[in-house]
């Protein structure tokens, strides 16, 4: 179930490494440039990473996560023969 | 936002070139924030000799301003103030002229009060305030302050405006639909009333919100469909604005409840149900509806339907996860997503995070073409590719409506893998989109749970893929018209120029196989054929109508070579169409370039088509038609028995003037022409116009009224 | 190898730019310019010289910097799309950790856009990382700097002023390969002053002194001290004149009002000749005649010098009579010139009165063609004494005004005394006054016809005419 704490920090956790695509944070550094406690971030972070959205790289305090665009096909022709992608 | 500091500069210097007047800008604390343009040397010394400023506090503190209007900066000096619409507190002064019986009063003043002034040069430089001049300054300084006021608001940033509100909404857990229509009111200077109307059990409507001073008085009025305007709305089932209303029949639904708007529109909602709520509002002063203030209602309707949705959606899951505030973050984010891509990052990505499944996937559907834009996360080869093909084949190209219970979330139950939430994203009923996003197993609880809460987040997805796609074309096409209305205010010649070549270009490409995008781009550029392209790729920089006027104007300016590639077949239309109406459709002097031989050939042949078309169409009736209209207009004047104004009027109906052309035309209100239609009919003993038309012709023709 | 940086009058100031691989220090107090100065440099080096650049924000979120940076008119995510560019929010720490691993994140990201150039903003955070700023500090800038040298990376290292101690040089300008100091200030009590100064540069000889700079629509451009206005003489007869000086029109509302009668007030220091040469010039070409009041430092040789650099042929214009002098000194003129040089050397002052009235009105009542008249009053007051000045003048401008001549009248009012200069100004139609303070001069209209009145600019010699332009 989602709780709605956790449901909205996470939003904002998305929104910010979405706008900044080439921000590589460590959770310390997010607690500063955020204002949000450590405890609170890291399951988000490591959900969103396991989710594959973020992409984590390092051990320990100096791990440092960043934004993982999404797979983008632009034209995507869905009239054609129905063979597998 | 846009950045049209530089637009309102230029639009102030164009006004200030061509009237001969000085003109700036002030803000609601009286803070000149666009600073003086022209060179009116009267206004200037006055301005500059702090005799204004006084003035600019008094009119800022103390008048509250709905109109232009003239003030006297000194006994006989008058300056015209009109305040920018959209922008309360915003004004655009303009100065000055003196009245001709005070410029000896003036004089004495001016030497008394400044020294070292030639003042008879200074006041023969200054025009003469007539009762004519006096019309035409007012409107000339309207109709500026209109412009700055579309390039100042873009009715783009009041939207983002809205989705605030729409996003404060969320947060709150009651009276989310009036607190909208407060704070609508509070954005929309020009609106002072809104309200709701919902069905009643017995086939009745009622008002059901009602917001604004004295609005109460409706709260709980009821009529039947087809009753007062408001019932009208709900046989037609389209969206109406009334103005100068007083003189309705229909009127009497408000007397009936001592509310009297001037103005009105309403909308019809349609609800997921299938039922009908009505949108309206008005304004209990202004008797208009102008553009902008039409614009901003269209876009407040869009919002109303999202807000009823998602409250009658909130009635129904009451406690779930639609209600967390986190759908609030959410809309924010969506609403400050600038485009298409943006946004479906975010639901791919939100999608994800809330399901938490294998792979997520956001489809947009192209219009323009029979493809998609596919965002995804997760593994989606193999099955899942031709699951999410078959998906958006399903969904995208249904050639009838969707019904209802289609356009809500499901859960797509499939052989012998997890379930995948298909999610559609649509507006009005319009399919753009589709997110599907796997699950890890069948559907259980916790799944069904967070239906409602994409339900929601897909109607909020909806209008912001709306606006997104419409928004960026609103925002070019808006500032696009604003540069060709500034050409038309300001220079004929151009003006004509523009829309000539637009005119023969729009007849031509329709003959030619091109795609749509460039025909739009080639007409475009001829509209705005007279703007340097540099400037253009600066204010447009995303479009493709700069390189065409770049490449358009190189062709057409003599010895250009285009040495390795030539120019594009857009820019080379784009030539032959201003070449032609440059020489007002002097077929031999239509340029003439190695590289365009083949479309040049196509463009004489169609001009040759073309004119042998309007040749056989007006041989006869050419001659005739001169005549007839000298006939007609001596017939109007000496034979019938109307005041002169009705005369201008009746002579302009047959010139095939619409209403509002006439307005214009004449310099009065659409209404007055319409009450000057009525008298007119009366008079001449017809219904309606067609008949009025009909019986001019058989006066001038057959002498007769009788047919 | 010099790298460019963007900015024209600091290449100047640097004789040519950054020599190639230098780690450079950029400081001053918040607001001065230096993430503005720092993303030009790498913005101008990607547009111009397509050398691609990093820069790294510790403090700032890549979307704000976009966002301000939009104000100079970059479209930084344009260039990150093109892979020119990458903004990079990261933690001191991290790009510290980064930069010393082995193919870490810095190293990749150089690698990705090829990077020459990067920005560092800003390293005075590198200070916190231990507790006991100073040796680690200056160890790790130490290390920092090799690093980036190793790469061949043309760096700014951006650091905050932190206005303390200002006797210690510290121990950044050491380590740095230059020092780039932005400094605001108080300037005439009415404007601030933005300077630069380049206090050292490795391998390259730099302009000293402190050049001023302003921030402006498109970024930041910097005016050399030594770029006051100068003589030039550089006559290129063929060329067309094109306008007197477009800035100085603009600021009159499209140039000088016919009839009227403009006050040049200067003080000694100042060079006033490109000013009279480009009005004269412009004169000239609009089809104007001339007459010319010659001061006594003023010469016919000295004149004709100045307009040929505008490529104005004074003696032909003054044998065709389109150009006319009153002369007080009795010095020699050129042949053919007889009818166009009015001697009231001997004239006294009644009769130059006299003369004026009568003479100059028939003649330019019976050549119909608009004049313009120059007239250095420094001459009159010095040959005919302040008291026919103070008499005559009002006259004068009358007269100018009623046959619509407009009129130039040179004056020094600090001279003339402040009696006589509140008449003179009182009595012309608009004063422009140009002077000199420190290394720069400025020129302003303190009075004008329609009224407008200017802040003070600063009066720059350019290589083309008007060969002054106001900045
Ligand atoms: N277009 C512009 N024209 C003039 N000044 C500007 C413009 N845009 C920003 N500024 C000003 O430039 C200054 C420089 O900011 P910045 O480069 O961030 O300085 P620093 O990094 O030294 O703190 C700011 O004070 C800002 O107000
Ligand atoms: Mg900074």
């Amino acid at each position: 179930m989602v709780k709605r704490e956790h449901l909205s920090l996470e939003m904002e956790c998305l929104t910010l490494f979405q706008s900044n695509p080439y921000l590589f944070e460590t959770i310390q550094g997010l607690e500063k440039r955020l204002g949000r406690r450590m405890s609170d971030l890291e399951p988000i972070l490591e959900g969103l990473t396991a989710q594959g959205i973020l992409q984590k790289t390092g051990e320990g305090a100096l791990a440092y996560f960043r934004y993982k665009e999404p797979a983008v096909i632009a034209e995507f022709s869905f009239t054609s023969e129905l063979e597998p992608l | 936002m846009i950045r049209s500091f530089d637009l309102i500069e230029e639009l102030q210097e164009m006004y200030a070139s061509h009237y001969s007047l000085t003109n700036f800008i002030t803000d609601e604390s009286g803070n000149i924030i666009m600073p003086a343009k022209g060179n009116n040397a009267l206004f200037n010394l006055l301005l500059v000799r702090g005799a204004v400023k006084e003035i600019i506090e008094t009119v800022t503190k103390e008048f509250e301003l709905s109109k232009p209007f003239f003030i006297d900066i000194l006994p006989g000096v008058y300056a015209c103030i009109a305040p920018v619409e959209g922008h309360p507190g915003t004004l655009l002064w303009s100065g000055v002229k003196i009245e001709q019986s005070s410029r000896d009063m003036v004089k004495n003043k001016i030497d008394h009060l400044i020294d070292g002034v030639e003042v008879d040069r200074l006041l023969s430089q200054t025009s003469t305030l007539t009762l004519e001049s006096k019309k035409e300054w007012l409107l000339s300084v309207k109709k500026a302050a209109n412009m700055i006021s579309q390039l100042k608001g873009g009715g783009v940033s009041l939207f983002s405006e809205h989705l605030k509100v729409l996003q404060e909404a969320f947060k709150a857990e009651e009276g989310n639909v009036s607190r909208f229509l407060y704070s609508f009111l509070e954005k929309n200077s020009r609106i002072d009333f809104l309200g709701i109307c919902e069905p009643r059990l017995d086939d009745f409507y009622e008002v059901s919100h009602a917001a604004g001073e004295d609005a109460e008085q409706i709260q709980g009025a009821s009529f039947s469909p087809g009753e007062g305007f408001l019932g009208r709305v709900l046989l037609t089932g389209e969206q109406a604005f009334w103005e100068g209303i007083e003189k309705d029949p229909k009127y009497t639904f408000f007397q009936k409840y001592h509310f009297y708007p001037k103005s009105l529109f309403c909308f019809p909602i349609q609800l997921r149900d299938g039922t009908l709520s009505l949108f309206f509002g008005g304004s209990r002063s202004s008797e208009v509806n102008t553009d902008t203030v039409k614009d901003s209602i269209k876009n407040m309707a869009m919002l109303m339907e999202v807000i009823l949705s998602a409250e009658s959606l909130q009635k129904e899951n009451s406690g779930h996860l639609s209600r967390q505030s986190a759908l609030a973050d959410i809309s924010m984010m969506l609403v400050s997503a600038p485009d298409l891509k943006k946004i479906s990052y975010i639901l791919v990505d939100i999608s994800m995070s809330l399901v938490k499944g294998p792979f997520s996937a956001v489809m947009l559907k192209n219009p323009q073409k029979q493809n998609m834009m596919l965002v995804s996360r997760g593994n989606i080869k193999g099955e899942r590719g031709s699951y999410l093909k078959r998906a958006a084949k399903d969904y995208f190209t249904a050639t009838s409506d969707l019904p209802p219970d289609r356009l809500v979330p499901s859960m797509k139950k499939l052989e012998g893998s997890p379930a995948i939430i298909e999610c559609p994203l649509h507006f009005r009923g319009e399919i753009l989109g589709l997110i599907c996003a796997g699950t890890n197993g069948h559907p259980n609880q916790e799944t069904e749970e967070l239906l409602p809460f994409l339900h929601t987040l897909s109607l909020i997805a909806g209008v912001s893929l709306q606006l997104a796609g419409e928004g960026q074309e609103n925002v070019m096409e808006r500032k696009i018209e604003i540069l060709h209305s500034s050409i038309k205010e300001f220079d004929a010649e151009t003006n004509r120029i523009a829309e000539e070549s637009f005119k023969i270009a729009r007849e031509f490409t329709g003959k030619l196989a091109l795609s749509e995008p460039l025909i739009k781009n080639i007409l475009i550029a001829c509209k705005v054929h007279c703007f340097s392209h540099e400037y253009l790729a600066e204010k447009f920089p995303e479009a493709e109508f700069p390189q065409i006027v770049k490449d358009g104007t190189g062709i057409l300016a003599e010895g250009s070579a285009f040495k390795n590639e030539e120019p594009g077949i857009g820019s080379q239309i784009f030539a032959l169409a201003v070449s032609y109406a440059r020489n007002e459709g002097d077929m031999e002097a239509i340029i003439v370039r190695p590289y365009m031989k083949k479309i040049r050939q196509e463009f004489l042949s169609y001009l040759e088509d073309s004119q042998v078309v309007e040749q056989e169409l007006t041989l006869e009736p050419e001659s005739s038609h001169a005549m007839g209209s000298k006939s007609v207009e001596s017939t109007i004047k000496n034979h019938m028995n109307l005041s002169s104004r009705e005369k201008e009027v009746l002579d302009l109906v047959i010139q095939g003037l619409n209403n509002k052309e006439i307005a214009q035309e004449l310099y009065i209100s659409e209404h007055t022409v319409k009450n000057h239609l009525t008298k007119i009919f009366q008079k001449l003993n017809v219904p309606d116009r067609t008949q009025a038309i009909s019986k001019v012709y058989q006066l001038t023709y057959n002498g007769s009224a009788n047919p | 190898m010099k790298v460019s940086t963007g900015i024209r009058g600091l290449d100047k100031v640097l004789d040519g730019g950054i020599p190639q691989g230098s780690a450079v220090v950029l400081e001053g107090a918040p607001g001065t310019g230096k993430t503005t100065l720092g993303m030009q440099f790498l913005y101008k080096g990607i547009v111009d010289h397509n050398e691609p650049g990093i820069f790294f924000t510790f403090e700032e979120f890549p979307d704000q910097i976009y966002e301000d940076m939009k104000s100079y008119g970059w479209d930084l995510k344009d260039l990150e799309r093109k892979n020119m560019l990458r903004v990079i929010g990261i933690s001191p720490d991290i790009l510290l950790e980064q930069m010393v691993a082995n193919d870490g994140l810095f190293e990749q990201l150089v690698r990705e856009i090829d990077g020459k150039r990067i920005v560092i903003d800003s390293i005075s955070l590198f200070e916190y990382l231990s507790n006991e700023a100073g040796e680690k500090g200056r160890s790790i800038l130490y290390t920092v700097r090799n690093i980036v040298r190793k790469f061949g990376l043309t760096s700014l290292f951006i650091q905050e002023d932190d206005n303390l101690d200002k006797s210690k040089i510290p121990f950044e300008h050491f380590i740095a390969d230059g020092v780039i100091r932005l400094s605001l200030k108080e300037h005439m009590n009415i404007y601030r002053k933005r300077t630069l100064e380049v206090t050292k540069m490795r391998g390259t000889k730099i302009k000293e002194g402190e050049h001023i700079y302003q921030i402006t629509d498109s970024g930041i451009y910097l005016l050399l001290a030594s770029q006051i206005v100068t003589d030039k003489y550089i006559s290129d007869n063929n060329e067309k004149i094109k306008t007197g000086i477009p800035k100085l029109d603009s600021l009159l509302g499209g140039g000088m009002a016919k009839g009227a009668v403009y006050m040049l007030d200067t003080n000694s220091k100042a060079n006033y000749r490109h000013i009279v040469g480009a009005i004269y010039a412009e004169r000239v070409k609009a089809g104007n005649r001339i007459l010319s009041l010659l001061s006594s430092t003023q010469t016919i040789t000295e004149l004709k010098a100045l307009m040929d650099l505008y490529g104005i042929n004074i003696d032909q214009l003054a044998k065709e009579k389109r150009f006319y002098f009153i002369e007080h000194y009795n010095r020699p003129f050129p042949a053919g010139w007889e009818g166009s040089v009015f001697q009231v050397q001997d004239m006294k002052n009644e009769e130059y009165d006299l003369f004026l009235r009568e003479k100059c009105t028939s003649l330019i009542k019976d050549n119909h063609e608009d004049w313009f008249a120059y007239y250095d009053l420094s001459t009159i007051f010095n040959e005919r004494g302040a008291e026919y000045v103070l008499r005559s003048f009002a006259k004068e401008t009358a007269f100018a005004r009623s046959v619509g001549m407009t009129v130039l009248v040179l004056c020094n009012f600090k001279e003339v005394g402040v009696q006589a200069a509140s008449f003179l100004e009182r009595t012309s139609n608009g004063v422009f006054k140009t002077w000199v303070d420190g290394s720069y001069q400025y020129m302003q209209v303190t009075k004008s016809p329609d009224g407008q009145i200017s802040k003070p600019y600063l009066l720059e010699s350019i290589d083309q005419k008007p060969y002054i332009r106001l900045v």
